[in-house]
C-alpha cells in the first residue's frame, strides 16, 4: 500500500474513532467549532486505540489495523444507533463569522510558523535522545514486534518489565507502534512525529478553550505565547512523553474549568476522558487526576444548592469514566508489578519527610531559577504570571479563577513533595526532570494570565453559577 | 473643557490602566525575545537540515550511532536468526546499555546467551564458543558450540 495512504490512515482512523465518541457525547448540544473538534477527536481516538491495543495483546490477539480499528468502529456505530436522539446535521461549524483582523492573521501566522518549525525539526532525525530511545522507543518496539512475531503476552510483559520505571503507562508507546502497524514496518523516523502532533493538538485545543472565555484576539495572543515557549517546542522535537501528558492533563482540566463556568454536560465527560488518558500517559497522571477531583469536589460542595439534575448527571458520568480508566491503569500496574522506582510507602511517613527537609531550600532555589531565570526555556512567563497575579490579586482568589489558581498551587506542592521524598540524589533528579515537570502545569499559568489580562471584557467570563 | 471631554471619551477605550501597561510591556519583550531566540537558533538548525537532507533513515541511524557501530549492528541483524538472546562484549564505550537494547531489539540482551556480539575486541575468548560470523578483524559474532539451540 502507498506509504502516504498508510500515514493518512494512521491519523484518520483515530480521528474518526474519536469523532464518533465526541458526537455521542455532544449529541444534544449546540454546535462545536472545527478547531475544537479536530484536536479533541484525535486525542480521544489515540487514547481509545492505545487502551484497546493493550487489551488485544492481553487477549493474545495480534495488533493490526483490522483488529484495532474495526471493532471500535462497530461499537461506536452501534452506540450511535441505540443512543442517538437527534441528527447531527450542521453540528460542526467552521468557525466564527466575524472576519479576522490583521493582528489575528499575524498571530495565526506566528502560531503556524511555530508549529511548522517544530514539525520540521522533529522530522530531521529519528528518535535519538536518551529517554526517547531507552524509555518510550524501546517499549514501542516491544509492542510492535509482539504483533510481528506473535509473542505471547506474558513474554511481552516480561520484556516490558526489564525497562527502568516499570510502572510507566503505555499510551505513548502504543501510539508510536500504531503508526508503525499502519506502515507494516518499524520506522522510528515516522513514529517520532506523534510528538509534534501532540504539540499541535495542545495548541489548537488550548486556543479553542481560551476563546470561549476571553476575546478571540487575546486568546490568539496567549496561544501564541504558549506555543512559542522554547522548552515546550524542544520537548516536542525530542520525542519525550511529557508533551502528550501536558496535552491530556491541561485540556482535561480546562474542560473541567469550562464546565464550572458553563455547565455543558459534555465538557465534564471530555474532562474525565482526557484526565483518564493522562493517567495512561505518565505516572504523574494519577496524582494530577486526584488534584482535579479534589477541585471538582470543592466546586460541587460550594455550589451544591445551585446544581441542576443535568449537572449532577454530568458529575456521575465523570466519576464513572474516572473509575473505569483508573481501574484499567491499576490493572496495568498490577501486571507490571506495581512498584514505583522513586516513591514508596516510606515516602508518606512524616518522620521520613522531616528527615528530608534539608532538600527544601535546594528545591525552591532551583524552581525559582528555572521559573525566573531560564529565559531560553520559559521566556518571560514567570514575570508575566507573577505580575498578572499581583495586579489582580482579588480575582485570583475568587471563583472561577480560584479553581485554576488552586490547580497551579496544588501541582506545585505535589512536585515539591515528590522532590522532597524521592529516593534518588536530589541534584541529579532536579537536573534531569525539573523542566519537564514544570511543563505539566505551565500552560495553566499562561491560561490564567490570559484570563486576568482580558478580565471584564468578555461576557461569558462573568457567568459563574447556573 | 467640552473638547477635552469629547476626546477623552473617544480615547477612553484605548487608555490602559498602569498595571496593563506593565503586562503589555512584558508581552512585547516576550515577543522580541521569541524572535531573537529563533534568529539565533535558525543557522544551526539550517546547517543540521542541510547535513541530514536526503539521507535515508538508515543513514541517519549511522550518524546517531557512529558509522562503524551501525554497520556492525546491521551485520548482526542480517546474520542472526530472528529474536535471539545475545550478550554484547567489547568496545561500546559511552553507548549506554539501555540505548543499545533499543537498537538491537528484537534480539534481547542477557548475561549468558547463545550468541555473543564481540565489537572491537580481537583478543576476546570464551570457552565453548566459536566464530559464527566474522565482521572484521576485531568484531565478530560467536555462537555457543557443542550444545543444541
Amino acid at each position: 500500500m502507498n506509504p502516504l495512504l498508510n500515514i493518512f490512515a494512521s491519523i484518520a482512523i483515530p480521528f474518526f474513532l474519536g469523532l464518533g465518541v465526541i458526537l455521542l457525547i455532544f449529541r444534544n448540544s449546540r454546535r462545536m467549532d472545527l478547531l475544537e473538534i479536530v484536536p479533541i477527536s484525535l486525542g480521544v481516538g489515540i487514547g481509545i486505540i492505545s487502551i484497546w491495543g493493550f487489551l488485544l495483546l492481553n487477549l493474545g490477539i495480534g495488533l493490526s489495523v483490522l483488529t484495532v480499528a474495526l471493532p471500535l468502529f462497530i461499537a461506536i456505530l452501534l452506540a450511535k444507533i441505540l443512543i442517538l436522539k437527534r441528527e447531527e446535521k450542521n453540528f460542526v461549524s467552521l468557525g466564527s463569522k466575524t472576519h479576522p483582523s490583521r493582528i489575528e492573521f499575524l498571530l495565526w501566522g506566528c502560531i503556524f510558523f511555530e508549529i511548522a518549525y517544530v514539525f520540521w525539526l522533529s522530522s530531521m532525525r529519528p528518535i535519538c535522545v536518551d529517554d526517547a530511545v531507552s524509555m518510550w522507543g524501546l517499549r514501542a518496539k516491544i509492542i510492535y514486534f509482539a504483533q510481528e512475531f506473535a509473542v505471547p503476552f506474558s513474554k511481552t510483559l516480561s520484556a516490558l518489565r526489564t525497562i527502568k520505571h516499570t510502572d510507566y503507562p503505555l499510551l505513548i508507546p502504543f501510539s508510536q507502534s500504531w503508526v508503525c502497524i499502519t506502515l507494516s514496518q518499524w520506522n522510528d523516523g515516522l513514529c517520532k512525529m506523534v510528538f509534534p502532533t501532540f504539540f499541535l493538538l495542545l495548541t489548537l485545543s488550548f486556543y479553542s478553550i481560551l476563546k470561549k472565555v476571553i476575546p478571540r484576539k487575546n486568546a490568539l495572543l496567549f496561544t501564541f505565547l504558549l506555543c512559542g515557549l522554547p522548552f515546550l517546542g524542544k520537548m516536542a522535537t525530542w520525542g519525550i512523553a511529557d508533551v502528550a501528558f501536558t496535552f491530556y492533563y491541561i485540556i482535561g482540566f480546562l474542560y473541567m474549568y469550562l464546565w464550572m463556568n458553563h455547565p455543558e454536560g459534555g465538557y465534564l465527560t471530555i474532562s474525565a476522558l482526557f484526565l483518564g488518558f493522562g493517567m495512561w500517559t505518565k505516572a504523574e497522571g494519577i496524582p494530577s487526576m486526584l488534584i482535579s477531583i479534589l477541585i471538582l469536589g470543592v466546586f460541587i460542595i460550594a455550589n451544591r444548592r445551585f446544581l441542576a439534575k443535568e449537572q449532577l448527571k454530568a458529575v456521575r458520568n465523570f466519576f464513572a469514566i474516572f473509575l473505569l480508566l483508573f481501574g484499567f491503569v491499576l490493572y496495568f500496574r498490577f501486571l507490571m508489578g506495581g512498584k514505583n522506582d522513586m516513591i514508596s510507602l516510606r515516602s508518606f511517613s512524616p518522620s521520613y519527610m522531616i528527615a528530608k527537609l534539608d532538600r527544601i531550600p535546594v528545591i525552591l532555589y532551583q524552581f525559582q531559577r528555572q521559573f525566573l531565570g531560564a529565559f531560553k526555556k520559559w521566556n518571560l512567563l514567570g514575570y508575566l504570571f507573577i505580575f498578572s497575579v499581583v495586579f489582580n490579586i482579588k480575582k485570583v482568589f475568587r471563583p472561577p479563577v480560584l479553581y485554576i489558581t488552586t490547580a497551579i498551587v496544588l501541582n506545585f506542592m505535589l512536585y515539591i513533595w515528590v522532590y522532597l521524598v524521592a529516593e534518588i540524589e536530589i541534584h541529579e533528579f532536579l537536573g534531569t526532570s525539573q523542566n519537564r515537570i514544570l511543563m505539566h502545569f505551565i500552560p495553566l499559568m499562561v491560561f490564567i494570565s490570559g484570563l486576568l489580562l482580558a478580565s471584564g471584557k468578555h461576557e461569558r467570563y462573568e457567568k459563574g453559577k447556573t | 473643557m467640552k473638547l477635552f471631554k469629547m476626546w477623552h471619551s473617544k480615547l477612553k477605550p484605548f487608555i490602559l490602566e498602569p498595571k496593563d501597561y506593565v503586562l503589555w510591556i512584558i508581552i512585547v519583550i516576550w515577543i522580541i525575545l521569541w524572535a531573537v531566540f529563533h534568529f539565533m537558533s535558525f543557522p544551526k538548525d539550517l546547517a543540521n537540515y542541510k547535513q541530514l537532507k536526503g539521507l535515508s533513515l538508515e543513514q541517519k541511524h549511522a550518524l546517531v550511532l557512529g558509522k562503524e557501530l551501525h554497520e556492525f549492528l546491521l551485520f548482526c541483524e542480517v546474520k542472526l536468526p530472528p529474536r535471539q538472546k545475545v550478550t554484547p562484549v567489547g568496545d561500546f564505550k559511552s553507548f549506554q546499555d539501555s540505548r543499545f537494547r533499543y537498537y538491537i531489539y528484537p534480539h534481547r540482551i542477557c548475561a549468558d546467551a547463545d550468541y555473543i556480539l564481540v565489537y572491537k575486541d580481537k583478543s576476546f575468548y570464551k570457552e565453548n564458543y566459536s566464530t559464527f560470523a566474522q565482521f572484521d578483524e576485531s568484531s565478530r559474532i560467536l555462537k555457543r558450540s557443542g550444545e543444541p539451540n
